[in-house]
């Protein structure tokens, strides 16, 4: 049988999980030290400097719109 | 899509080989003022300029100045859907599309079709002279010899470029591009130090001497050699 969890233990565990879930989501907006940059490909800095290195490597330029949310 | 596409293992490493990535992204500055999660950045110092670069974290290098510019470039014109996300591959030589999904689509779609449009981009321009681990080593060698420089290490920074030069002879016009701004920099900062020997030659001969002399033979070729040679006969000259 399995024990069960009563449901103040479920509440509280509600309420540290949107803590926390809040803390990061609107913590550190810019500049944090804390920030490490995420896994991702290698971004050009400007579209001539991409023009540039993909003529220079022979290679295609891909190139991704997105929007920021 | 940013995840399962810029984010994705095998995607970045295939890149790493087969593309030059470009993003452009809507909605940025109200994204940044709003403190939103993705507007998270990191802070890098410039080790030429000692300035603090804030990168976000989604998007490793790049400022909100960059993508500010980014969206003010060819780069944004080529979704004309309407619709995000937009995915094309451009030929660097044209500029022009030569594939687009719009909306979303698998990592494995697209490294299928860069593959196919890389074929064609090398059958028409042929084979690169160089890969791009051998580009990053010479950017790297040109920022060490820019680092020296910043240190006020001329003998470093004329080393790294020195051999950068050597091994650069018979690579693109476009890689020379790259080294001439390095260069200039740093005979800049030479033809400084040998001005300053020449205002020294009345007070302080020696110390003239010691400058111009330790210069003199590594400026040999270039177009400060008759400076350095100059300074070198007049202090001659005066014993």
């Amino acid at each position: 049988m399995k024990p069960q969890r009563s449901l103040t233990s479920v509440a509280v565990l509600g309420l540290v999980s949107l803590t926390a879930f809040s803390t990061t989501a609107v913590a550190n907006p810019r500049g944090d030290k804390k920030v490490k940059p995420e896994r991702s490909v290698v971004l050009a800095k400007s579209w001539k400097a991409a023009v540039q290195e993909a003529k220079l490597l022979k290679l295609p330029i891909v190139v991704h719109s997105h929007g920021f949310y | 899509m940013h995840s399962a596409v810029m984010q994705n293992k095998k995607y970045i490493k295939f890149a790493g080989r087969s593309t030059v990535e470009v993003i452009t992204l809507g909605s940025i500055e109200r994204g940044v003022s709003s403190g939103h999660r993705n507007a998270r950045t990191y802070e890098v110092k410039d080790p030429l300029t000692g300035k603090t670069r804030k990168e976000f974290a989604l998007f490793p290098g790049l400022t909100l100045e960059d993508m500010q510019k980014l969206n003010r470039s060819k780069a944004n014109s080529y979704n004309r859907s309407g619709k995000i996300p937009h995915t094309c591959i451009v030929d660097p030589f044209t500029e022009k599309k030569m594939n687009e999904w719009v909306g979303g689509i698998s990592a494995k779609t697209i490294m299928e079709t860069i593959k196919t449009d890389l074929k064609t981009i090398r059958k028409e321009h042929g084979k690169p002279k160089l890969t791009r681990k051998e580009l990053f080593k010479i950017r790297g060698s040109l920022r060490k010899a820019l680092v020296a420089l910043g240190k006020k290490d001329f003998n470093h920074a004329w080393a790294e470029l020195k051999s950068l030069k050597k091994k650069a002879q018979h690579l693109p016009h476009e890689v020379q591009l790259e080294i001439q701004p390095v260069e200039e920099k740093i005979l800049d900062y030479a033809k400084a130090k040998l001005e300053e020997a020449q205002a020294l030659l009345e007070k302080n001969p020696a110390k003239a001497k010691m400058i111009a002399g330790s210069l003199a033979h590594k400026l040999e070729g270039t177009s400060l050699e008759d400076m350095a040679q100059e300074i070198l006969g007049q202090i001659r000259g005066r014993k």
